[in-house]
């Protein structure tokens, strides 16, 4: 688990395909992306903000706590938007700015 | 299979840090033809993926190069080669500055001074490093990008003068011919069973994806390689393997036991005594083991969860998900060992221009051994060093006399060795076969049982490594047997060579160094002290299939 795919939302533009670090994402019959090799995503989120239609995601593996959550995340020039949707609903917003460092 | 040859000046293997800025400085600095080839996209692949939250390499005011020289000697206990530290300690600087000339956001107080993190780390957002270095590769005229390419040989008639792949997506085999070779490939995750158990195997530190192909390529042309037995072990958050020093160095959290107390003086802070007390703690029955971050404020939670966004996103939907830092201390664990020389001293012997003991090849980043604690800056460095040696070699030691008859020799057997894994289906049909996946699997589980992986605390036995060897070697002999249906199952095939070879020099160098250098790195339990006999370099090449081990005196400077 890591990257995990909403075939309904995929256009199939093969963005996520080719910026894949581990070539894991392949598409079906129908044109859409999918984790042909969904045990070997190291979770690094390059395909999540490459994404033009939210339709990948990172999802909390069940052994890392919590009750479930998936992060969804969109990236315009420096500025990435990313949401946090938890199991009982609540939606996390986070803005980050690659022309802000880190704090810490 | 359709055959591509491609000729170019410089063939640079691998896109990571180290053969993107080594493209970048040959782009502006010579008229050869550069090809960079990856078995990814450079804009995301290698160690960087997903960004980098510091800069750990960089020399501030009041400090000189030879301090650092110092620092990453006294934490790899002297093994190191100081002649390669101190070259890449004399760039770090001007590395730096350049990729902010570049665009990397780099932490600045109201006077313009850089804000530290300590005496050696820089502050940054590294989220888009790598697409950043990717476009300025990009930018090059005489630099031509090969993606989606799979490295497994090196062509040398003595000379190393390009090498041999297949492409993931087109199936081609392509022969690139050079006049020099750059190997920039990464180290090696993925030799031991990891932490985390299927479904999450790759929820790793390290990039799954380097799978010691450098390391491999090098050993089968009988390279010399140094230090193998100094493996990484880093100390990281629980489960996400998310990096600790954000929360350690940044926020300044503790490492502390179950009950609270403050361990790591008692240990030492060396990178390795680190790793070693917080395991110490466990097997005493102290475990499990935190760095204390309950009671910071909500702005300096808010602030990690952030940083985290830009390094390790796993982190913070854990945090978003479960409790915050603010609320509950972050549990920390040992993972399992990775050959890697941006960390430790492991990998290729090299020169000061960082050729290897093969003519024409050289080698940076993670590859290339004697010189830990590279980071980010340290592989930059390298790069730009081996860039300049290369050019250097082409204008003074060149030689374009080449045996013909040995290289195409080569290109047939490498060519043949791709199609027959393509065709073994049919050629299988009915007799016993394998998944390379679950020889991977059997692979981690022998060292991680018999070669001082997480299940024995690190530490290992003679006895043990005899067991790991021959159980390697078995393995060895079953990839003929393995299903191969695409170019993808011929990449995981090659991936595993690689780490099988790795794994079975690492094992040679671990049985050799009779001592314990560093606890948990390489912990000796038959020889549970350090040893003064043992102030040496181990070194190995492999000359017909078979290994054999060199001690070779410690460089100084």
């Amino acid at each position: 688990m890591g990257a995990v795919t909403d075939r309904a939302k995929c256009i199939g533009c093969g963005r996520c395909i080719d910026v894949c670090p581990g070539n894991v994402i392949r598409k079906d019959e129908q044109g859409k992306a999918y984790l042909k090799y969904e045990s070997d995503c190291w979770s690094c989120a390059a395909c999540v903000k490459e994404c033009p239609m939210k339709a990948i995601y990172l999802r909390l593996p069940p052994e890392y706590g919590g009750t479930g959550a998936d992060m969804y995340a969109r990236k315009n020039k420096n500025i990435t938007t990313w949401e946090i949707v938890r199991a009982d609903g609540e939606v996390i917003r986070y803005t980050t700015d690659t022309e802000e460092a880190n704090k810490y | 299979m359709e055959k591509k040859i491609i000729k170019t000046d410089i063939l640079i293997i691998g896109g990571g840090t180290a053969g993107c800025y080594a493209a970048i400085y040959l782009g502006e600095n010579c008229n050869y033809s550069v090809a960079v080839v990856d078995k990814a996209a450079i804009k995301r692949s290698g160690c960087l993926s997903a960004g980098v939250n510091a800069l750990n390499a960089y020399i501030t005011e009041g400090h000189q190069p030879i301090d650092y020289v110092e620092y990453a000697s006294k934490d790899a206990e002297g093994i190191v080669r100081e002649d390669l530290l101190l070259d890449i300690s004399e760039r770090l600087n001007k590395v730096t500055h350049d990729m902010e000339n570049r665009g990397l956001t780099i932490l600045k107080d109201e006077k313009g001074n850089y804000v530290s993190r300590g005496w050696r780390n820089l502050k940054i957002n590294g989220e888009n490093i790598k697409p950043l270095l990717a476009k300025e590769v990009l930018k090059q005229k005489n630099v031509k990008v090969y993606e989606h390419i799979n490295i497994t040989d090196l062509r040398s008639d003595g000379s190393v003068r390009g090498a041999y792949g297949f492409g993931i997506n087109d199936g081609v085999f392509y022969e690139f011919k050079s006049k020099a070779v750059l190997i920039a490939t990464g180290g090696a995750s993925g030799l031991y069973r990891p932490n985390n158990p299927e479904g999450q195997a790759h929820q790793m530190w390290y990039s799954p994806f380097n799978t010691g192909a450098g390391y491999c390529m090098g050993i089968i042309s009988g390279a010399e390689m140094t230090t193998f037995e100094m493996r990484f072990i880093a100390l990281r958050c629980k489960d996400t393997i998310a990096p600790t020093g954000t929360i350690a160095q940044g926020a300044g959290a503790k490492q502390v036991n179950s009950f609270g107390e403050i361990y790591e003086d008692k240990y030492g802070l060396t990178t390795s005594q680190r790793l070693w007390g917080t395991v110490t703690e466990n097997s005493e029955g102290r475990g499990p083991c935190y760095l204390k971050t309950t009671g910071i404020d909500k702005e300096k939670e808010n602030e990690l969860l952030k940083a985290y966004l830009n390094m390790a996103p796993m982190q913070t939907l854990k945090w978003a998900a479960t409790k915050g830092p603010s609320e509950k201390d972050v549990e920390i664990e040992g993972t399992e060992p990775y050959v890697v020389g941006g960390h430790t001293a492991s990998g290729f012997w090299v020169d000061n221009k960082r050729m290897t003991t093969l003519k024409g090849l050289f080698a940076a980043g993670d590859v290339a051994g004697g010189a830990p604690q590279k980071y980010v800056t340290g592989a930059l460095a390298e790069g730009e060093i081996a860039a300049e040696g290369i050019i250097e070699y082409i204008e003074k030691e060149y030689d374009d006399k080449e045996n013909e008859g040995l290289l195409s020799g080569l290109s047939n057997t490498c060519k043949e060795g791709y199609e027959k894994g393509l065709k073994r289906k049919s050629v299988l049909e009915g007799t016993r076969r394998y998944r390379v996946r679950d020889l991977e699997r059997a692979m981690q589980k022998i060292m991680d049982e018999y070669a001082g992986g997480i299940k024995t605390d690190y530490k290992y036995t003679v006895h043990g490594l005899d067991i790991a060897d021959e159980r390697i070697g078995e393995l060895s002999k079953m990839l003929d047997y393995t299903d191969i249906n695409d170019t993808h199952d011929l990449l995981e095939l090659y991936e595993l060579r690689e780490r099988l070879v790795v794994a079975r020099v690492l094992i040679a160098h671990l049985k050799v160094r009779e001592e314990t250098r560093w606890h948990s790195f390489q912990e000796n339990a038959d020889h549970p002290e350090k040893s003064p006999e043992f102030d040496c370099y181990i070194n190995s090449y492999m000359k017909d299939g078979r290994i054999t081990v060199i001690k070779r005196k410690l460089v100084k400077v």
